[in-house]
């Protein structure tokens, strides 16, 4: 069945989807949009907001259950992205949306109109005794208790392409408040990042001139 | 393996997996804690987690949506799990029970608001037509109009039913100030859902 995901043209919501897929091989079409293509397909699929998974005929909306679906037919050493044992899985579920607890209050912070006051905010997460300082801890305690290095598990599943691909935009400076320097303090979470950018396929994919700057922080 | 589910004395996050546990026979431990207990014991135990808790073998996981995906795959409903085996089937209900979801962001909101009148406002614009979660809700409307089933995703009942029927219908109970117990009275779709589930 065919696999085209659309989305803008940056890491965002789609980058774990594609990431995902890419490590099992599967072929995709990567569409990017404008702002402005956007604008004009919205109405067609509203409510549903990008990115969007087309596969075969259909249509699907939820970054989440994309990278799900993805990661059940994407295979890596033999293995599904997705375990197929429920245990298991639940613990890579739960991991994916401690993610969304993660981001909670950067993703509130888009609301607000008064630029200082959002500034500051993100700024006060992301410090010690913010909640989203108290979130990165938590992962990195638990991939500093990892004895495979991985974050759920004995092998690379969609929890480790999470963490990847979500954490490490906070550190690329696109987010005024929120400094470059707010994962520093976080040795386990960059040992896991360095250990997933070294996965030959992953340093391929991300290898060459970066698509757009933000992209540097993959390789 | 024995399983231990701990949450406060309310639906709330937890009704959806004890709703499929139960549908599927499997025993659970249905813990309910007081606000004070769960602060005064487990919180500090599993922060930054929270409830509903899920104690199986050795573990305690968190994130009800999580639960609830697992709850589905080991509670079978006349001979098929809640949740779907086929890949693109639990796409479809993944996405089904993200969009009911979706409705939270904006209730979670709403609790914020320290001035009783602002937020009986803000609840009864959110239910209105225009408001966030009245868009939601014609959109779910609409996707349980189009299934020929009547169930929310494919021919049988699954997780996205129970999430639709767990997670809708407490906003027209009344027990959220300032929601009018009317506010699904309009998606005739929806009513129908819940008839047959119940």
């Amino acid at each position: 069945m065919s696999i085209k995901i659309v989305y803008f043209p940056m890491p965002g919501r789609a980058e774990p989807t594609r990431l995902a897929l890419t490590l099992g091989g599967v072929s995709f079409e990567d569409e990017h949009l404008t702002g402005e293509q956007w604008g004009k397909m919205k109405s067609e699929v509203s409510p549903k907001q990008l990115p969007l998974l087309h596969v075969g005929e259909r249509v699907f909306g939820q970054s989440y259950a994309q990278l799900r679906y993805a990661s059940k037919i994407s295979k890596f050493e033999g293995r599904p992205l997705y375990p197929t044992d429920p245990l298991l899985a639940l613990e890579v579920d739960e991991f994916a949306d401690m993610m969304t607890d993660l981001f909670a209050p950067i993703a509130a912070s888009f609301k607000m109109t008064d630029t200082a006051e959002r500034d500051a905010l993100r700024a006060k997460s992301v410090a010690e005794g913010g909640d989203v300082h108290k979130w990165l801890s938590f992962i990195d305690t638990q991939l500093g208790k990892s004895k495979s290095g991985f974050a759920v598990g004995d092998y690379l599943t969609m929890a480790d392409v999470i963490a990847f691909c979500f954490i490490q935009p906070l550190r690329a400076g696109l987010l005024d408040g929120v400094p470059t320097t707010c994962l520093d303090g976080f040795k386990n979470i960059q040992a896991h990042r360095d250990m997933i950018a070294n996965i030959p396929i992953v340093k391929a994919y991300y290898a060459g001139e970066p698509k757009t700057p933000v992209y540097k922080i993959y390789q | 393996m024995s399983l231990r589910l701990v949450y406060f004395p309310v639906p709330g996050r937890a009704e959806p997996i004890r709703l499929a546990l139960t549908l599927g026979g499997v025993e659970f431990k249905d813990e309910r804690l007081s606000g004070e207990q769960w602060g005064k014991s487990l919180k500090g135990e599993v922060s930054p987690k929270q409830m509903p808790l899920l104690y199986v073998g050795d573990k305690v996981i968190g994130q009800s949506l999580a639960l609830l995906r697992y709850a589905g795959k080991v509670s079978k409903f006349e001979g098929k799990p809640l949740y779907p085996e086929c890949p693109e089937l639990a796409l479809e209900v993944d996405e089904f029970v993200d969009f009911v979801c979706e409705l939270f962001p904006s209730l979670g909101a709403s609790f914020k608001i320290t001035d009783q009148a602002e937020k009986e406002a803000f609840r009864a614009k959110l239910v209105s037509e225009g408001g966030d979660i009245h868009k939601w809700l014609s959109y779910l409307d609409t996707l349980i109009g189009k299934s020929k089933s009547g169930f929310a995703v494919g021919d049988y009942i699954t997780i996205a039913d129970i999430a639709l029927f767990c997670f809708v219908l407490p906003l027209k109970s009344g027990w959220l100030d300032g929601m009018p117990t009317t506010c699904l009275d309009g998606f005739k779709n929806l009513t129908a859902h819940k008839e047959k589930l119940s």
